[in-house]
């Protein structure tokens, strides 16, 4: 080595030997602290895990939490495992009574809350959900097309979540949604020579996720297929994310995916976002496209579509200004709730992210004006 | 390329590489290029902009040097100040003056069309500006001597570490230490590591973690009197903890390379009174200010109006080193008005932190540092608010809305900031009583251990939650 570095001499380096001794020990105490107090017990409810618990779980391997939430019966998988898969569809529709509408909305959580509030002002229309937690519109775009041959609803609504459009991407929110992953998954669509793709899942129902993950050892061949193909076809895989491995059980190890994961979506939101010019790449071109499918595909089947544009906190009205010249010029009835709950307003949202109650009332009246409107068009048709 | 970063990390462990081989002149030039590479990795285009003024203000002091005739003095500094300042003016100030005064004009119903375009504003070009400006000014009064080598002058200029942020440095400072060979100590690295790992701990847990709480409120319509002032409580620390973060990161990187950086942060929120304030806060700017602006004005000689009108001027022009917008300028008379008020009742004297146990006298220093943090915090409404009418409604909010509902809608940080809060106020309240920056040498081994791992954890939990540019970036 070089003169540039000053000679070691012994006292020193026992001295930091020491001091790096007790560093060690110290994360050692730290580590054995968050494996005991703050570890998830087998089997445990979701609802019961306090929130330190769950802060440290945030960055075990995508892997890792999958096996915690899928257990070998329904009754012990934990609820979110099993929401939102398109595959089975649900039971057929009960009857309605006379006078009512029946509305089916393709969303998630934000449109769920919606549609309870306009159930709650007008219990003629009667709401059917149908979708998942952070759905992206290329799952609620599937479910619409799945639930064709199902559903007998007058209205039909294709919600779409700005904050989930860069998930668009994605085969599933096990990759786009690392901190909390839900299993379920949906196909990707893109549009390729003017033309709309479709790439459908591997794994495309809870039984068929369930058997892959039976041996929990991650080398079931639909299980390494399902890897093969998000690594080809979703764009916010990652292999140091998704993957299990032995220091899955440190928790200095799990802050650093964490952190990993933090600068994993922000380079990836770059790619589809920008705050200024707003959405690009595959969301910017698919987008306008499936909503032209929708149009199209409701009034095949002589159903009212109507788009619901849903602005949560952070993508401004990017969504809005995106889609609005193809709902102008294809005259597709919608409903954009930046008008209502303005996304810049962090005192209309609740502390989770979600709009709040007031607001979505507010919405919702706006939701009620409008499939009057489009139902007094409808009969005049 | 910011410290935070994965990328920066791959760059300083091959720029520690080859440092440990070179020898001294290769050495330099080797960071010269470094320094080149790390700078044209934000924006490549603004290479030639510090090339220019590097090149003019090698040339000018060399030819400062070789002339006494004051006139051809006078004109060489002053082309120095010209280029500086106008390649300032031109990319930070054209568009805000250009604005300002088609408003001005308009109010006046005289309607002016001034173009204003789209300029990128060059990182940190206020900073090495005034690096590079102050070493000029220096040969022009005959403190410093011109430097011949053109490679140790150009990395003067730009030295990676404090070359988008600062510390503002000294010629007479750096110079001398760029041109000396140097060794990899033991006692640097390790004080130089403890250094950059305390600035990532305060950036990354701290001041990101508040960011989100203090936009919650800045950037949204709605807040109440309590979000207000605890918004801008936690702005305090965010803007300390990112900015002396910084600091610190470029202060523990050179002091590993053998180089040692001015402090330019000495517990700000423990001074009782603005002239205090100001010499423990940004201490490389305000004593270039100082020493370049406020002593060529006058100083304080002559009357007191004299003086007055010095001290305003030097912070009305300090706020607006910081950005070209109005808040800033408020923001400088605001410090400017404090600083008279307090040279008026208090006289140039100041006290400073208690020494000894008498409990009388810290209850009396907390006591002031506490009602002096409050003036503080007003100045950072300032210089935080996106419009005068924001500094208009919260200012009101803060006088007269107590009466009103006062829901907080400020988001509760994330446990690494409280955590790390909590970690920075112990370790603040330990300097004070021990009066040295060094005070943790002094503790049990597996108590000193036991807090680099305590800020180790905290700073990765600090990393997996959103991470903000450096503040001063923009600067």
């Amino acid at each position: 080595m070089s003169s540039n570095l000053q000679a070691v001499d012994r006292t020193r380096l026992t001295t930091w030997l020491r001091l790096v001794s007790y560093f060690i020990l110290v994360i050692l105490a730290f580590e054995l602290i968050v494996a005991y107090r703050f570890a998830l017990r087998p089997g445990q409810p979701a609802a019961n895990i306090d929130a330190i618990t769950r802060y440290f779980e945030y960055g075990r391997s995508v892997e890792g939490k999958l096996v915690r939430m899928v257990a070998p019966t329904d009754e012990a998988t934990q609820p979110i495992a099993r929401a939102g898969w398109v595959s089975p569809l649900p039971p057929p529709e009960p009857p309605l009574e006379s006078g009512e509408v029946r509305v089916a909305i393709y969303g998630m959580s934000f449109a769920k809350h919606i549609a309870q509030e306009l159930s709650a002002i007008d219990p003629t229309f009667v709401c059917e959900m149908f979708g998942g937690p952070g759905a992206p519109a290329n799952l609620t775009f599937a479910a619409f097309q799945a639930d064709r041959r199902r559903t007998h609803a007058r209205v039909v609504v294709w919600a779409v979540l700005a904050s989930s459009v860069r998930r668009m991407g994605s085969l599933s929110i096990q990759t786009a949604g690392f901190e909390q992953p839900v299993p379920m998954t949906f196909p990707r669509f893109d549009v390729v020579e003017g033309r709309l793709t479709r790439i459908d899942p591997v794994i495309s129902s809870l039984a068929e996720l369930r058997a892959a993950l039976a041996a929990g050892s991650f080398d079931d061949p639909v299980w390494i297929q399902w890897r093969q193909q998000l690594e080809e076809h979703d764009d916010m895989y990652d292999a140091l994310l998704f993957r299990h491995n032995v220091f899955d059980g440190l928790a200095t190890v799990r802050l650093m995916r964490r952190a990993w994961w933090g600068r994993h979506i922000s380079r990836f939101t770059t790619t589809v976002y920008d705050p200024v010019d707003g959405f690009g790449g595959l969301p910017a071109r698919t987008l306008p496209v499936l909503a032209e499918h929708f149009l199209e595909q409701a009034q095949q089947d002589g159903r009212i579509p109507v788009v619901m544009l849903i602005h949560d906190q952070g993508f401004g009205t990017h969504l809005f200004r995106l889609m609005r010249p193809i709902l102008d010029r294809k005259r597709i009835p919608y409903l954009s709730t930046h008008e209502t709950v303005p996304p810049d307003n962090p005192h209309l949202f609740l502390s989770d992210g979600h709009i709040a109650q007031e607001s979505n009332h507010e919405v919702a009246v706006a939701f009620r004006s409008l499939l009057l409107q489009e139902l007094r068009r409808g009969h005049h048709r | 390329m910011s410290f935070t970063s994965l990328e920066f990390g791959a760059f300083l462990v091959v720029v520690y590489a080859l440092y440990a081989v070179l020898p001294h002149r290769a050495q330099n030039a080797m960071l010269f290029l470094a320094s080149y590479f790390f700078y044209g990795y934000w924006d490549y285009r603004f290479l030639g902009l510090i090339a220019f003024s590097t090149v003019v203000d090698y040339t000018v002091a060399l030819r400062l040097a070789s002339t006494e005739d004051a006139v051809t003095r006078k004109r060489l500094v002053g082309i120095s100040l010209l280029t500086n300042l106008g390649l300032l003016g031109v990319f930070k100030y054209y568009n805000f003056f250009a604005d300002s005064a088609e408003h001005v004009a308009a109010s006046l119903g005289v309607e002016l069309h001034w173009t204003t375009t789209h300029i990128v504003l060059p990182v940190g070009i206020s900073f090495y500006t005034f690096q590079t400006l102050s070493y000029t000014i220096d040969v022009y009064r005959r403190e410093l001597p011109a430097c011949k080598n053109v490679l140790d002058f150009a990395l003067f200029v730009s030295f990676f570490p404090q070359l988008v942020a600062g510390p503002i440095e000294r010629a007479s400072h750096l110079l001398p230490a760029i041109a000396k060979p140097r060794r990899i100590v033991h006692d640097d690295v390790a004080r130089g590591a403890f250094l950059i790992l305390f600035g990532l701990f305060k950036k990354v847990a701290v001041a990101d973690g508040f960011a989100a709480s203090v936009d919650a409120i800045y950037n949204a319509p709605g807040a109440n009197a309590f979000d207000v002032l605890l918004a801008t409580y936690l702005f305090a620390f965010q803007i300390f903890c990112d900015f002396s973060g910084y600091s610190d990161i470029a202060r523990g990187i050179a002091k590993t390379l053998g180089f040692e950086l001015m402090n330019n942060f000495d517990q700000p929120y423990a001074a009782t009174n603005p002239r205090e304030f100001w010499r423990r806060w940004h201490i490389s700017l305000s004593s270039w200010l100082r020493d370049y602006l406020y002593i060529s004005l006058g100083g304080s000689r002559g009357g007191p109006r004299t003086v007055y009108m010095n001290l305003m001027l030097t912070m009305v022009l300090g706020g607006l080193w910081h950005g070209a917008a109005w808040n800033f300028v408020l923001w400088g008379i605001f410090q400017g008005a404090v600083l008279c008020i307090h040279r008026a009742f208090a006289g140039p004297n100041t006290e400073g932190v208690p020494q000894g146990y008498d409990a009388r006298a810290w209850l009396g220093f907390a006591l002031k540092a506490a009602l002096y943090f409050q003036v503080t915090c007003y100045g950072w409404l300032l210089f935080r608010a996106g419009s005068f009418a924001q500094i208009w409604d919260f200012t009101g909010l803060l006088v007269a809305g107590w009466g009103d509902e006062l829901t907080l809608h400020v988001p509760r940080p994330p446990l690494a900031a409280l955590m790390g809060f909590a970690i920075l106020t112990v370790m603040g309240v330990a300097r004070l009583f021990a009066a040295t920056p060094r005070f943790y040498r002094a503790w049990p081994e597996p108590l000193r251990a036991g807090l680099v791992a305590a800020m180790c954890v905290v700073a990765l939990m600090g990393l997996s939650t959103e991470s903000h540019q450096f503040i001063y970036f923009q600067f």
